[in-house]
């Protein structure tokens, strides 16, 4: 099947199923971006799992949403599985534990090469062109430890899954099943924000990324397709980084020092060539050149999209980002 | 690694300083009082802090404890003509973001009183009494270390262990973090001197704060007391065994605690930091998080004569003994210390030492002394460090 036209904007959002990735809805607009979309009456499945047991503290949301709206319970349907399914419980939590080594000692070697980084650069160059292949030697070490680190990421999971088929147990198997059927009932999905580890992982659970879009053949993409979400899905947070290839943790206003930036693992893959940037503003030191440059420069070939207060961003049928969106260039910090 | 220290730059003071515009003055009762009334003492302009009293005496001077400095600043007197209630004032320069504990001494003939300024409100407490407290430019109270309206609180359960360790009964008190649920696992901290954690240094909002804002992991804390603690603290065998085979186990079997090492914390200020750190030294491979502040790692480099008095023998035999062969008793150690202490020099030289080792080491320094209200002030900065909250992976 050919790419689908490409066009920036959704002129009906339940004809043309787009993704819409909006800024912090600490203040929420969601009403208002409904109604923008042609959703106002809709019937939206919410997926809030980020939230964890506060998942369904949502009266605001429903009240954003008019009333119309069923939420998942996918945080609470995974508290049921491991009740239900002990030994699927112990593994997921070895899975986890193995997890948070990996990211401890990744998160070791990329500090390195930011310690690296900051002297090489602090150096005044004698020669400017070897300056320049210096600082890029180190920034290809951080994009290679970035990919190591996802693949690594992806076998641990391929290993869970192929060892321990959740998707033969039974109380998996009911939970995809229920919540397959309320997304089908709905016309729309919005992904709140919250703890993106958490919500990643019953994402993964429920296997929401055939419940919301498609595979369409793509001779464009390096992988042969792109999604195709089956009906509008808006999104910030936590739920915004989800939906994309990859998931990248930054956090510069850390207690005891800046941090680095880490790549967590897949998302949904349900975007092409972006990495979302929720609350950029807040979380990023986004005057520091250097380190912008670092970032989007890890980014690549991805653009590093920015996503702020107010922000709102349809992207394209393919699920890339719309031309003149805002986003983070290594040039400048941003364009 | 040590921790670069960022101190903020003391506001500039342009002009005479207010007691000199003062002492210029045509003075009487009503101007002083007008003068005291309108401004907080001590008066702090730029880095200079003016100490003042007002009353009859012979002598006044400022006592505090800053190490390498005088510790007994007599205050002058201002000339005031005829029954006019004389005002007595010393102006210090304190380097920005200092707080420095102080108490106003009053000689009239032979008497000597020492007591709290009556003119400052800021009051620190400890378990030997309370101090005034002197805020110095770029100070500021953490905002953390006050209950804060949308954080929600942990609750804290008395827990009393009879030990055949120490031949006592123990009584304990463990913090359950907001939201505890038992399906959830969560790292352990052993805080020693822990009432005094909870009652002077504001341990149990601390948590509650950090825990809500994301900069600490959802943790339970044991909030530990010693009988004898002279005896107990320093480097003291049934300790370390009472806290290692009696209250871990006990924390075990009652608690979803994370059963490993590297997910639990020994925790103490001055000789509780020495116990934390003896106790961790004598069970290799139990508690692989050290947060030690302000710890009395006294030692000596030739001799035996420290100084310390009976009470740091044991201490000192233990540092000396670990300094001559240090090995790596913890894989992650933050350490405090505050400049304005005389335990400043020890806890500098031990820093190389634990980082000879293998550890992670980071270390902390403040413009302060050996108080409750200097550690508290860490809490942040280690507890963050130790457990780190899930900040990075959460996005609103």
């Amino acid at each position: 099947m050919p790419a689908e036209a490409d066009t920036p904007t959704a002129p009906d959002a339940r004809s043309d199923p787009r993704i819409t990735l909006l800024g912090p809805q600490r203040d929420p607009q969601l009403d208002q971006v409904m109604t923008s979309l042609g959703l106002a009456t809709a019937r939206v499945a919410t997926i809030t799992a980020g939230w964890r047991d506060r998942e369904h503290d949502d009266a605001l949301l429903v009240q954003q949403l008019g009333g119309q709206s069923v939420n998942l319970g996918l945080w609470r349907r995974m508290q049921q599985i491991w009740e239900d399914d002990p030994e699927l419980e112990r593994a997921d939590r070895r899975r986890r534990q193995i997890l948070t080594e990996m990211q401890e000692l990744y998160v070791i070697g990329l500090q390195h090469a930011v310690d690296a980084l900051a002297r090489i650069r602090g150096h005044q160059p004698r020669d400017v062109r070897v300056h320049r292949m210096a600082v890029e030697d180190v920034l290809g070490i951080m994009r290679d430890l970035d990919e190591r680190h996802v693949a690594r990421v992806a076998e641990l999971h391929q290993e869970f899954y192929a060892v321990h088929a959740p998707e033969q147990r039974e109380a998996v198997v009911r939970g995809r099943t229920e919540v397959g059927r309320l997304v089908e009932g709905c016309d729309a999905v919005v992904i709140t924000g919250g703890h993106v580890g958490v919500l990643l992982g019953t994402l993964h659970m429920f296997n929401l990324a055939p419940v919301l879009a498609h595979a369409v053949e793509d001779e464009t993409d390096p992988s042969g397709v792109h999604a195709r979400v089956d009906r509008p899905v808006v999104a910030w947070g936590a739920g915004a980084m989800a939906l994309t290839e990859r998931v990248l943790l930054f956090y510069d206003d850390s207690v005891v020092a800046p941090g680095v930036a880490e790549m967590l693992m897949d998302g949904l893959g349900l975007t092409r060539g972006l990495v979302t940037l929720p609350s950029a503003a807040d979380r990023l030191a986004v005057t520091d050149p250097l380190r912008m440059q670092t970032l989007v420069s890890r980014c690549r070939p991805r653009l590093a999209l920015p996503l702020d207060r107010g922000d709102q961003v349809t992207l394209t049928a393919t699920g890339r980002v719309p031309d003149g969106a805002r986003v983070f260039s290594a040039e400048d910090g941003a364009r | 690694m040590s921790q670069p220290q960022a101190y903020p730059l003391p506001p500039r003071h342009k002009g005479k300083l207010a007691i000199n515009q003062l002492r210029a003055r045509k003075l009487d009762d009503e101007v002083i009082s007008r003068f005291l009334a309108d401004r907080e003492v001590p008066v702090v302009e730029g880095a200079k802090c003016t100490f003042l009293y007002r009353g009859e005496a012979d002598a006044v001077a400022v006592r505090h404890r800053i190490v390498n400095q005088p510790q007994h600043v007599p205050m002058k007197r201002v000339d005031a003509p005829g029954p006019t209630v004389p005002l007595w004032y010393v102006t210090i320069e304190l380097p920005a973001a200092s707080r420095v504990e102080y108490q106003i001494e009053v000689r009239v003939g032979e008497a000597v009183e020492t007591f709290n300024d009556p003119l400052n409100p800021h009051v620190a407490h400890s378990p030997v009494g309370s101090s005034s407290v002197c805020q110095a430019a770029g100070y500021r109270t953490p905002e953390w270390v006050t209950p804060q309206p949308d954080a929600r609180p942990g609750e804290l359960v008395d827990l009393t262990l009879q030990s055949k360790a120490l031949r006592r009964t123990t009584h304990n008190r463990v913090y359950l973090p907001a939201r505890f649920r038992r399906s959830s696992h969560y790292p352990l901290l052993v805080v020693h001197d822990g009432d005094d954690y909870l009652e002077y240094a504001a341990m149990r909002t601390v948590l509650d704060n950090l825990i809500h804002d994301l900069d600490m992991a959802e943790t339970i804390v044991v909030f530990s007391n010693p009988g004898d603690r002279l005896r107990e603290y320093p480097n003291y065998a049934p300790h370390a065994r009472h806290l290692t085979t009696e209250l871990l186990p006990a924390i075990e079997e009652q608690l979803p605690v994370i059963r490993r090492a590297d997910a639990r914390c020994l925790m103490g200020a001055s000789f509780g930091a020495v116990a934390s750190l003896s106790t961790a030294a004598r069970n290799p491979g139990a508690w692989d998080n050290l947060f030690l502040q302000s710890g009395s790692f006294v030692f000596t480099d030739i001799g035996s004569d420290h100084g310390g008095g009976p009470a740091f023998d044991p201490v000192v035999k233990f540092m000396n003994r670990y300094r001559e062969s240090p090995r790596r008793v913890a894989e992650r150690m933050f350490v405090t210390c505050g400049v304005y202490e005389p335990l400043i020099v020890p806890n500098r030289s031990m820093v190389p030492v634990f980082e000879s080792t293998g550890a992670r080491v980071q270390y902390v320094e403040s413009r302060d002394g050996h108080s409750w209200e200097n550690w508290r002030d860490r809490l942040r900065d280690g507890l963050s460090w130790i457990f780190p909250g899930p900040q990075k992976l959460v996005y609103e």
